[in-house]
């Protein structure tokens, strides 16, 4: 099978709003880092499940009929670089410490400001969001507050083992050209196994 | 070259680069190095205070490995008696400076000395990738 696949926005979103670690989650993070080098195949699936070619099919099927993953001849390939960043928005990334990690567009104490009161809304948040069955916490994937007359959109990412908090000026930064490649370059960087 | 020439200073990011070490420690560090421009040295050194790479001058490795080694003992012990569990990461922010250390696996510790007002948030992540690397590298 030579098709390659290319993941779509739902299944990016799918990938980066849990920390759940779901097997199509893990899959779905996999196939955003192979797409650093180059388009994902079937045999990168078969080799991700150990050359299990059953549940690598029944995965790639599954995905395909979410809507997570899509089958694609000739996608323009973009490879990771640091240039990947939101280069005309203005940005805030920032850990779950309060601390900026990288900024554009925002004064240094602004940004310092921000992360710290972008962690403590989502810590709140997520304490009045709570799942009756289960009893658990529920985290938000997102959240929407007035920072400095801005209307700023607070993004919780979960990128494997690395989870941080991008806060953004646009509310249609999800859908703009540089979200996927910058999600796929922090995804390459620093979702790692710790030692 | 000794301390003397330095006016007794250990460490001179000013100067120009000098590393030692193996090829794929020293890519490391410098890949976090370049990663955060903070950052004006970056040491790996044993548990035992001996140097095992480094990105940045450092006129007396094996005395500010030394020093890097007897923190981590003193925390560690600190910690063990507060009853706080492993330690994580040593942070000491000064006037002239900020020097962070963390253990890079079982073997080692990461030194990264850095200017005052450094983005801490960078660093910290920048030394956990570092120190994750470090550790399946040894």
């Amino acid at each position: 099978m030579q098709a390659s696949y290319h993941i779509t926005q739902a299944g990016l979103l799918y990938a980066i709003a849990s920390v759940q670690a779901e097997e199509e989650r893990c899959f779905l993070l996999a196939f955003l880092k192979k797409n650093n080098t180059s388009p994902f195949s079937f045999s990168d699936a078969q080799a991700y499940y150990e050359q299990d070619t059953e549940i690598a099919f029944k995965q790639i099927c599954s995905l395909l009929e979410q809507g997570f993953i899509d089958i694609s001849d000739n996608v323009a390939h973009l490879p990771v670089t640091q240039e990947n960043r939101p280069l005309n928005s203005e940005y805030l990334l920032s850990d779950l410490n309060g601390l900026p990690i990288r900024y554009q567009g925002f004064e240094r104490t602004q940004a310092d400001q921000l992360a710290a009161i972008a962690n403590d809304y989502i810590r709140v948040s997520r304490r009045s969001l709570k799942n009756y069955e289960t009893g658990k916490l529920l985290s938000p994937v997102s959240l929407d507050i007035r920072f400095h007359d801005k209307d700023v959109c607070i993004l919780l990412l979960h990128l494997g083992n690395f989870s941080c908090l991008l806060t953004v000026t646009d509310p249609t930064s999800q859908q703009q050209n540089w979200f996927f490649p910058f999600i796929r370059s922090l995804c390459n960087r620093y979702d790692h196994d710790r030692a | 070259m000794t301390e003397h020439d330095h006016n007794g200073k250990l460490i001179s990011p000013d100067a120009g680069l000098n590393t030692g070490g193996t090829e794929e420690m020293i890519n490391i560090l410098r890949d976090m190095n370049n990663e955060c421009r903070d950052i004006q040295l970056s040491m790996l050194s044993t548990n035992d205070g001996l140097t095992m790479a480094a990105v940045g001058t450092v006129m007396d490795p094996d005395q500010v490995g030394a020093m890097c080694s007897e923190l981590t003992t003193v925390c560690n012990k600190a910690a063990r008696q507060l009853e706080q569990g492993n330690l994580e990461q040593i942070i000491l922010r000064c006037s002239e400076g900020c020097l962070f250390l963390m253990p890079a696996g079982e073997y080692a510790i990461l030194a990264i000395m850095s200017v005052p007002d450094v983005n801490l948030g960078l660093l910290i992540i920048e030394a956990q990738r570092a120190a994750a690397l470090i550790g399946e590298a040894l």
